[in-house]
């Protein structure tokens, strides 16, 4: 007599023993197809009694059943190790480099600008340029410069060739040329600063040809040497990030300021190595003073009435000094190695925000 | 300027120790360069006698000497050839320091057992070139002081800079003056009272100039001097002189040397014997020329100002004396000059001799008008001290006026300036110390500056001198007032789009440049510049001889460097100014980048490549976009300058200005530039963008559509030179309502289409504002694509 249980047994275990969905699919034919051994007794039940008919009928239903579900599960968990044999067929290497891309950095000198105008920023000046091809009378005649001033020689000065009427245009040696054409187009208040490529007949270890420099320039009613020295000293201290930097004004002299100082900051040189701070030493970072009357008066404006004070900050020195370059030459030659040790990404855009 | 500290005292009494006075002078504005004490150096060598000297009885040229070192005696071996018996020299214990070698010294050993030091020559102390004598010393040197104390070393010498408006300070009273002004002891009195003369002059000035340049010359003054012996000059004026680096040459040269650096008077003086009657005082003529102090022959032009005799020019006024007319040790009578010669006029004549000295130093920056007429009477008791003889009453043939230039100036003005409310009677004490004749009333103070100060002005240099001497570290310093000006942006909205520039082409991997705005005139050319207007007349070197009229070259210049040293691949930009004129409004600024060689290194997915025009097309675009130019209003063309290559290269205009240029480089220019790998660059020309208008900060409302859109895709045979955006404009113009966006996918030139045309495929997006396209939409909207490509372009749907 045919025994279901046997079946069962036999079905149940073919199943669990499938290693793939091919032997799986030839068990289900076994067992459930046209001719599987199911689907035959299930024929064989017409020829039974009913009494036996129903309970075998009942049996081989549940078996079916039974067999059913199991070969789904059974498709189940073996799909799934299909699958994830599949993805880990698709291994790669991590290891490998990514695609390659090119990468910039931002010059120290546009770093210190935009650091400059930040800090500056937060005291209320505004931004202005003006040509770097000047005329001898805003580089020098306004600025209360006499006719004789060594500074005008050629050895000191780059000239370009006379035009038709004679006149030779200079190479702007320092950014206060700015100062006259600002004067003459504005009326006080003025808070303005002005970074911009300066040129002097120099070169060699600490001089270039061309540098930066910032102008500074404060024309209203009250400011007074006071003021010079608290915006500078603010300027300084936010520059450096240090809070108790050392600084020095010391009298010094400027055709087109009166009172002229200059500010040192405490430093320390060991051999070419130089640090800041309270160490007892000095170096000067920049030139200042009140505004000369003549240059005032050269400009429009009465020195009765208004008054106030100008600065030229070396962007090229505060530089080197804050980043520790220690050469002034390699700032133009533009050699890749330099500009990626001593650039800054792009988005290390200075903010009050986020620091200088 | 140098001194030491002992000549500075003979004008100060100040009992302040040497870092106090550095302190001051620094505080003062008078900028400490070196403070030398050289006595630590000496300090080891003592003065000796030698009390019997003998040949050493084996060893030729050596002499054993038995030596008085103050204590005892012992016996010393030497080499030199002078040693005798009664003679003062330097003795230098064992084991001394010698700084000129920077060795201990222990020659003799070899020689002497006893290695009982060395007798010095001037060689071996560093004091002079003589090695093979032993210094032979004054009979009166004292045995056993140090060398340092004999010499006058132990004093320090200190070297200061002086801002060219302080001529007055190019002296050691001057110096002495503010020291004193500072708080800094007390000024000594110097004696200027006339010292008579005993005889007429034989001698005297001629002026012979014309009316309009008499100016040059507004004061002369001379003096005769006879029976001088002129020789040396006193030990302790030629230790002062060799101090401060001036070599001692003769008493009466020393003494003018003297003069000037102590006083600040400039002198000058003539051999009377080789005068060839009266000096005249005239302007040179063209031509002539002129045998120097110095040996040099000089050709003089004709509006320099020259002392000449009958036998020509013997000086150059005020800056240089002749060699013909020059005293000498043989000199007996000697004729001086002290005089006032016109600042600019010196400067001039200076400058274009080229011949610097001490005394056109001083004249350039301004003496003091009046020190001719006490300058002869201090020289004059000096020489009669110093020299004998007798000297001549003074001949005085022009005298400036007295100048008593007032200047009033109210009390208010000084706090309002420097910051610092001075009591009243502190700002007369300091302007009378630097010699201000002061007046005050309650409110305001009236002062006739000292004839040596020339550079007070006004109102502002007497404030600078009142905060100076009171110390600007004692002004207190005061935070800017805030202003509403906060609510201003600090930049401009084009200096804020240099910046956005920078930053965003840093982004995409380009290194920011710096480069000189000059280039070889050369460079300037091949770039459209070079023009006489801007070339630089005296350039630093050859390759820095124009002005830039683009960036570019200076880009490349650097690109090929780095290649030379082993980086092949460049992305680089520099944002700054190119020029065309000479006007301020001729200085543009640029956003110029360069690639060259590939997009980055060897990729193993083949993913670097050789970089191309599309590439700085890119760039351009999105620059463009990053600082909301809308790229779609471009207009695009060929007309590019003869530096790109002229098939490969495109210009955006907008209008008629043009925005950018990129592009190959021209083969020609990669040849001479010496570049071999691919480059292409662009240039945008920041100031002909349009300035944007000032928006308001809201946004539009979002007009949102939410219906399907649909994606399809055209391919057109097209005429082979037909520009691929003539396609893309005819699909948008199809049906602009519902025609989102076409993008060129494709490009195909091949056996399957005909000869001369090119395929072009498109991808197309649609969406209608008012449902999901249904089949018979997108048939209509494709076919109106289809037709207005073909009117447009010619071009026909690809089967």
């Amino acid at each position: 007599m045919f025994n279901i249980k046997t079946l069962e047994t036999e079905l149940l275990n073919r199943i669990a023993c499938a290693e793939d969905l091919d032997s799986l699919e030839k068990i289900r034919i076994f067992a459930l197809g046209k001719r599987g051994r199911i689907t035959a007794e299930m024929k064989n039940l017409a020829a039974m009694n009913p009494q036996a008919r129903k309970k075998t009928g009942k049996a081989l239903n549940q078996l079916k059943c039974l067999v059913k579900n199991t070969l789904l599960a059974r498709k189940t968990a073996l799909s799934s190790v299909i699958m994830d044999d599949c993805i880990l067929a698709n291994r790669v290497d991590i290891s490998l480099p990514v695609p390659p891309e090119m990468k910039g950095r931002i010059h120290p000198i546009t770093q210190t600008t935009d650091e400059i105008i930040t800090i500056f920023a937060a005291m209320g000046f505004v931004v202005v340029e003006g040509p770097d091809i000047e005329s001898d009378y805003y580089n020098f005649e306004a600025l209360n410069f006499t006719p004789n001033h060594p500074a005008r020689q050629d050895q000191d000065t780059l000239y370009l060739k006379p035009d038709k009427n004679g006149e030779r245009k200079v190479l702007r040696t320092h950014t206060s040329a700015v100062q006259i054409r600002t004067m003459e187009k504005q009326s006080p208040p003025i808070r303005i600063i002005v970074p911009g490529r300066t040129f002097r007949s120099d070169h060699d270890a600490t001089h270039s040809p061309m540098f930066h420099q910032v102008e500074g320039l404060v024309i209203d009613k009250v400011s007074h040497m006071g003021h010079l020295k608290g915006c500078l000293i603010d300027f300084c201290q936010a520059f450096f990030g240090i809070k108790d930097l050392p600084i020095r004004f010391r009298p010094s002299y400027f055709p087109f300021t009166e009172p002229s100082a200059e500010l040192d900051i405490g430093c320390l040189r060991i051999g070419h190595e130089l640090k800041i701070g309270h160490y007892g030493d000095w170096l000067e970072i920049l030139g200042s003073g009140m505004v000369h009357p003549n240059v005032l008066r050269n400009s429009g404006l009465n020195p009765s009435k208004y008054q106030g004070f100008a600065f030229g900050i070396g962007l090229e020195r505060i530089s080197m000094l804050k980043y520790g370059i220690p050469d002034l030459r390699p700032f133009y030659e533009n050699n890749l190695r330099w500009m990626h040790h001593y650039g800054f990404l792009s988005f290390a855009q200075p903010t009050i925000a986020g620091g200088v | 300027m140098k001194f030491t500290l002992s000549w500075l005292n003979d004008h100060l009494e100040s009992n302040s120790s040497l870092k106090a006075i550095t302190d001051k002078l620094t505080m003062l504005g008078f900028e400490v360069e070196k403070v030398q004490a050289p006595s630590k150096v000496f300090s080891n060598f003592f003065v000796v006698q030698i009390v019997e000297a003998m040949p050493h009885p084996t060893v030729d040229q050596l002499s054993i000497c038995k030596v008085d070192i103050g204590e005892n005696i012992i016996q010393v071996m030497s080499h030199a050839t002078n040693t005798h018996s009664g003679m003062k020299s330097i003795f230098a214990p064992p084991g001394s320091y010698a700084p000129e070698y920077e060795l201990i010294l222990e020659q003799y050993k070899n020689y002497d057992a006893n290695n009982s030091g060395i007798l010095m020559s001037e060689g071996q102390l560093g004091i002079g070139n003589n090695h093979n004598n032993i210094i032979d010393l004054p009979k009166d040197a004292p045995i056993g002081i140090d060398y340092a104390t004999y010499a006058g070393l132990d004093d320090p010498i200190i070297e200061i800079s002086v801002t060219p408006n302080r001529g007055d300070c190019l002296s050691v009273r001057g110096i002495a003056r503010d020291l004193a002004a500072s708080g800094i002891g007390t000024l000594k009195s110097i004696d200027t009272s006339p010292v008579n003369g005993t005889f007429v002059s034989p001698l005297r000035f001629e002026i012979d100039l014309p009316a309009k340049q008499a100016y040059v010359c507004p004061t002369v003054i001379s003096r005769c001097f006879r029976n001088v012996k002129n020789g040396p000059a006193p030990f302790w004026m030629q230790k002062r002189l060799r101090a401060v680096g001036v070599s001692p040459v003769s008493a009466l040269i020393d003494i003018t040397n003297y003069l000037m650096l102590d006083l600040g008077q400039p002198l000058h003086i003539y051999d009377a014997a080789k005068l060839h009657g009266n000096p005249s005082i005239r302007l040179a003529k063209n031509g002539e020329r002129y045998l120097g102090i110095n040996g040099t022959e000089y050709t003089l032009e004709t509006d320099m100002l020259v002392i000449s005799d009958a036998k020509g020019i013997e000086s150059i006024a005020g800056i240089m004396g002749g060699k013909r007319t020059s005293v000498n040790e043989d000199t007996t009578c000697m004729f001086l000059e002290a005089a006032i010669f016109d600042q600019i006029s010196i400067a001039n004549t200076g400058r274009r001799l080229g011949i610097l000295s001490g005394s056109r130093y001083r004249f350039e920056r301004g003496l003091d008008y009046t020190s001719p007429r006490w300058g002869v009477e201090i020289v004059a008791r000096m020489i009669l001290k110093i020299c004998g003889g007798e000297a001549s009453e003074t001949v005085v043939n022009v005298k400036e006026k007295l100048c008593q230039r007032k200047l009033t100036m109210k009390y208010s003005r000084i706090a309002a300036i420097s910051g610092v409310d001075l009591p009243s009677d502190k700002t007369e004490s300091i302007l009378s110390a630097l010699g201000f004749k002061v007046n005050s009333s309650s409110d305001s103070i009236s002062v006739i500056p000292p004839p040596w100060r020339n550079d007070v002005i006004g109102e502002a240099e007497l404030v600078e001198d009142i905060v100076r001497v009171f110390g600007y570290d004692k002004i207190p310093s005061a935070s800017m007032e805030h202003t509403s000006l906060i609510s201003q942006p600090t930049l401009t909205v084009e200096q804020n789009f240099r910046r956005i520039i920078k930053r965003y082409l840093t982004s995409r991997g380009m290194m920011e440049a710096v480069t000189f705005s000059f280039l070889p005139l050369r460079h300037a050319e091949l770039f459209g510049g070079g023009t006489q207007a801007l070339q630089i007349v005296n350039p630093i070197s050859i390759d820095l001889a124009a002005m830039r009229p683009s960036i570019l070259p200076n880009l490349i210049t650097a690109a090929t460097r780095n290649i030379n040293v082993g980086y092949p691949d460049i992305a680089m930009f520099e944002v700054g100014p190119q020029y065309t004129g000479d006007q301020p409004e001729d200085q543009s600024q640029v956003a110029v980048g360069l690639r060259v060689g590939r997009t980055g290194r060897r990729d193993w997915r083949n993913f670097d490549r050789a970089v191309d025009l599309f590439d700085v097309k890119a760039d351009v675009i999105a620059l463009l976009e990053m600082i909301e130019v809308s790229v779609i209003k471009l207009h695009l063309s060929q007309k590019t300058p003869n530096w790109y290559h002229p098939a490969r290269s495109g210009c955006f205009c907008l209008g008629s200005k043009i925005i950018a240029y990129f592009g190959d480089l021209h083969p020609y220019i990669l040849k001479y530039f010496d570049l071999n790998a691919p480059a292409v660059a662009f240039e945008v020309l920041l100031d002909n963008l349009p300035i944007p208008e000032q928006k308001k900060p809201q946004r539009p409302l979002l007009e949102d559509n939410i219906f399907q859109s649909i994606v399809r895709d055209f391919a057109f045979i097209v005429a082979d030179d037909l520009p691929a955006d003539r396609v893309t404009q005819a699909v948008v113009n199809a049906d602009k309502t519902i025609i989102n966006s076409v993008h060129v996918f494709d490009q195909y030139r091949g056996p399957s289409i005909p000869k001369g045309t090119k395929s072009i495929a498109v991808e197309v997006t649609m969406q209608s504002l008012y449902g999901t396209m249904n089949n018979d939409q997108i048939k209509t909207t494709s076919a109106k694509i289809i037709a207005n490509v073909k009117k447009n372009t010619k071009g026909i749907l690809r089967n």
